[in-house]
């Protein structure tokens, strides 16, 4: 390692102490004679400090969402009741032992004494501290938390003398609880939304996987066929890897007038309605529709299915989709940013709504900020220097754009015009020895990983010039210029330490959605770092590293497919994309199981083999498996909750069985959380 | 499980059973808040951030917990809604009465506010270093482990790169320190 490198692991290997005493002493000593040194170590640790806390929030989150995710027991004044007679029962029998012991023989104290000691007195005596029958939000309730509710602990609602005995057995509960819950996660959480039965939703923007749902008034009725009014709860829940699509229990085959064929999973969505506690369905003869973001990017003919009465697939229509999504979204259009007289046109009101990504809550800033959040939206004017959040109120914002050069800070404002309508987005510009900060807007929300930004312009744009974004730069009006755009100094005016500054988005797309327009990004890498002298030219210095990513536009290796716009849904329940091959055309071979040690596994539940190369997940039926020239992963869950896996490399070796019974040796897989499965193995669909 | 299982844990990089533990309490947590002029949204905002005060005092060397874990929690919830009250000008009902919890829960609310522009660079370094980063930090694994995890040649080249992302966020944080700095002054 370069020199610099092993400075950085010196001041690690002191921060974690891992120095010895003698280094450490010598460490300390260099530490006091060198500024320098010190700075470099304090920063460091707080580095370090930072990455554990985040990972921390995170790893809250999550456990949060899956805390929620679990439906809490039952529990009534049923429970307190029985709790409290068997808790009196005990008392009235130790109670009557004592009498009895005291009564029938009146023995010497000594006994007496030793007859007390074996009694809970103290326990009995503690007073019962009754707390309140709280518990979580119910979230869906699917056969496997079904099972959880039957074995969650109910914690701090045992009580009183009881509480010794119980603890046992409610340690036992929770790990049983804490091995099941990785697994419910294969099973993902329903989005939930309410609208009026009668009025339907024109849009329901499904936070963190891009696809969309419309859904028309007045077309549900109950099990008995009358029309459902009022409000009703919309469920909607995606299938984001091949593992959750494989572990859904859903059949991979589609027998289609007798020809059967293997599905290949490009994706899967679920959707429920609920009227109170009561589902309720999409009336004969009528539809909804979804904009279906794929999971696979599958230029190959793909089939949307639907699971029927009999939980069988049932072609609905072949998709033909489009390499490129160009054609769903309008081109991009021209970025205006205002000059510091005003010229120019309004940035007008924006309406700025923030969904939870994983659940689609909406959250609002304010007590995200709360909660200790970094907001990045920050005014910066001539009169205020405080670094403060632009968004100060609870709830949905009217946000207008208020944002004055302030010393070297300064707020770039970037007008999108469409039919009319602008949307803003603005981005904090800091600047420091030729250094660029692009802040970012989508990372806001206490321990999310991604928390993505929905801004809903209002359609009413207000023209307001002197309210605006002061700057002397003009940014390019065209994608073209965009793209060219590059970084020049400018002089300092009237007190504003200004330099001209290209914006440069790799893509910007909008898309509509109703009346409205929507634009989602993520913004990474936006940072321009530059200076010393490191770059030479006329671009010396300045360099501003922007990616700005936008929904509908894959990213590499992330789960953002094709959308497939209006894929008409006649009634709730299971849908699947997938590419569809003849059965015949695999050749399908008996397995048996085995553990590393050669020993058969047993209770094997369900078997899923991965091709992560083609994105296709495949659930088979345990008798059967896919023997196959292409690489793929093998996972077998058994019903005692036990998982195995096969990697690629195995699976090429077992490959070269040419008939007969197929061994395969799977390796017990441990995990904490599901997550770690998908980090290990990559499930996520490639992206092509 | 008792104070100093629960510390360990909190400190192992892998949280979920002191989680568990910790929300046992959440249910009276819950209450609590609701029955104080708080919805469920506050009640989860502010457990979550009282954990992450506790989070921060645990990751000290000195930090000693002479009460229950969950009486600790509890009160530091009881701090921070007060003090969210206070803010929106809302009525105190309640008593909180340990100063010595009052002022961990300020230490740690000027500590995320110090140190959450790190956030900017930490979000730049990409997803790579991020991984390789949490990893070493986080979850305290080992060369050996995070190079077969993350699929690396051997050893060195994880240490290499790891060392590089690290070179990286320091060298911007010393950069944003100053503009910062600089702005401020």
């Amino acid at each position: 390692m370069r020199n610099e490198l092993n400075h950085i692991e010196e001041i690690e290997n002191y921060l974690e102490g891992r120095l010895s005493a003698q280094d450490k002493a010598a460490f300390e000593n260099r530490m006091r004679t060198s500024d320098s040194l010190r700075e470099e170590v304090n920063i460091q640790r707080q580095i370090a400090d930072r990455i554990r806390t985040n990972a921390f929030k995170s790893e809250l989150a999550a456990f949060h969402l899956a805390y929620m995710a679990v439906p809490a027991k039952k529990f009534a004044w049923k429970t307190i009741l029985l709790n409290s007679l068997v808790g009196l029962a005990c008392l009235g029998s130790a109670t009557a032992a004592v009498i009895y012991v005291t009564t029938r023989n009146n023995s010497t104290a000594a006994e007496t004494k030793q007859v007390a000691q074996t009694l809970p007195t103290e326990k009995i005596n503690t007073p019962v501290e009754v707390v309140p029958a709280v518990e979580p939000e119910k979230e869906e309730e699917s056969a496997e938390t079904k099972i959880q509710s039957k074995i969650r602990p109910s914690g701090s609602q045992i009580v009183g003398p009881l509480e010794l005995d119980l603890s046992n057995l409610v340690n036992k509960i929770q790990k049983i609880d804490a091995i099941d819950n990785r697994y419910t996660e294969m099973s993902p959480v329903f989005t939930r939304w309410q609208f009026d039965a009668e009025k339907g939703t024109d849009t329901i923007v499904m936070a963190g996987s891009n696809s969309f749902v419309h859904f028309p008034g007045g077309i549900l009725v109950d099990k008995n066929g009358n029309k459902v009014k009022g409000e009703v709860e919309f469920r909607y829940r995606e299938f984001n890897d091949a593992a959750q699509m494989a572990f859904s229990k859903t059949s991979s085959t589609w027998n289609d007038n007798g020809t059967k064929y293997d599905l290949q999973a490009a994706g899967m969505f679920e959707v429920r309605i609920y009227k109170g506690n009561e589902e309720v369905f999409v009336q004969d003869g009528k539809s909804f529709k979804i904009d279906y973001n794929l999971k696979k990017d599958n230029t190959d003919s793909t089939y949307f299915l639907a699971m029927n009465k009999n939980q069988q697939w049932e072609k609905i229509k072949k998709v033909e989709l489009k390499k490129q999504t160009s054609e769903l979204v309008p081109k991009p259009t021209k970025f205006v940013l205002k000059d510091r007289k005003g010229k120019g046109e309004a940035l007008g009101k924006i309406l700025v709504k923030i969904y939870d990504a994983q659940t689609g809550v909406v959250i609002d800033w304010a007590k995200a900020g709360v909660a200790g959040t970094p907001t990045p939206w920050y005014a910066t004017t001539k009169a205020d220097s405080s670094y403060r959040p632009l968004v100060e109120k609870p709830g949905t914002v009217d946000l207008e754009i208020k944002a004055r050069g302030y010393k070297k800070m300064r707020v770039n404002g970037v007008r999108v015009m469409q039919n009319k309508v602008t949307i803003v987005k603005v981005n904090l510009l800091s600047r420091k020895r030729n250094n660029y900060v692009w802040h970012k807007a989508n990372e806001m929300y206490a321990g999310m990983d991604t928390c993505k930004v929905r801004y809903t312009f209002d359609g009413d744009a207000t023209t307001n010039a002197n309210t605006l974004v002061e700057s002397k730069d003009k940014i390019a009006v065209t994608e073209k210029e965009l793209k060219k755009a590059k970084h020049k100094k400018s002089k300092t005016n009237a007190g504003l330490t200004t330099a001209s500054a290209k914006y440069k988005p790799t893509r910007i797309h909008l898309f509509k959605t109703g009346a409205s327009y929507v634009i989602q990004d993520s913004i990474r890498n936006a940072y321009g770092s530059a200076g010393k002298g490191k770059k030479k030219g006329k671009d010396k210095g300045y360099t501003t590293v922007g990616n700005w990513t936008v929904a509908y536009e894959p990213r590499k290796n992330e789960n953002s497919g094709n959308v497939k716009e209006g894929l008409k849904c006649t009634s709730t329940g299971t849908y699947y994309c997938a590419k569809v091959t003849p059965s015949t055309e695999l050749l399908r071979m008996k397995a048996t199981y085995l553990d590393e040690t050669g020993a058969m596994i047993q209770n094997a539940k369900s078997i899923c083999v991965i091709d992560r190369k083609k994105g296709n997940a495949m659930a088979l039926n345990l008798d059967e498996v896919v023997k196959s020239k292409d690489a793929k992963i093998v996972l077998l869950l058994t019903s005692d909750n036990k998982l195995y896996g096969m990697d690629e490399d195995e699976y090429k070796k077992a490959m070269n069985v040419k008939t007969g019974e197929w061994a395969l040796k799977l390796k017990r897989i441990n995990i904490s959380r599901y997550d770690e499965l998908n980090r290990m193995f990559n499930l996520n669909p490639t992206v092509n | 499980m008792n104070n100093a299982t629960l510390i360990a844990q909190l400190r192992s990089g892998q949280p979920n059973k002191a989680l568990e533990e910790l929300y046992k309490g959440y249910p009276v947590i819950r209450h609590f808040i609701k029955t104080h002029g708080g919805d469920d949204d506050d009640a989860r905002d502010v457990f979550q951030e009282s954990i992450m005060v506790l989070y921060r005092n645990v990751q000290k060397d000195d930090f000693v917990l002479t009460a229950n874990m969950t009486t600790y929690l509890f009160s530091i919830t009881k701090y921070m809604w007060k003090d969210i009250l206070k803010k929106k000008n809302r009525q105190v009902n309640f008593v909180c009465d340990n100063t010595a919890e009052e002022e961990d829960v300020k230490n740690a609310q000027e500590e995320e506010e110090k140190f959450k522009w790190l956030d900017e660079i930490l979000g730049t370094l990409g997803e790579k270093c991020a991984e390789i980063l949490k990893m070493t930090y986080f979850a305290k694994m080992s060369m050996d482990e995070i190079a077969q995890k993350l699929g690396y040649k051997n050893v060195d080249t994880a240490k290499t790169q790891k060392y590089k992302c690290l070179e990286r966020a320091r060298s911007l944080a010393a950069e944003l320190n100053l503009t910062t700095e600089s702005n401020r002054s």
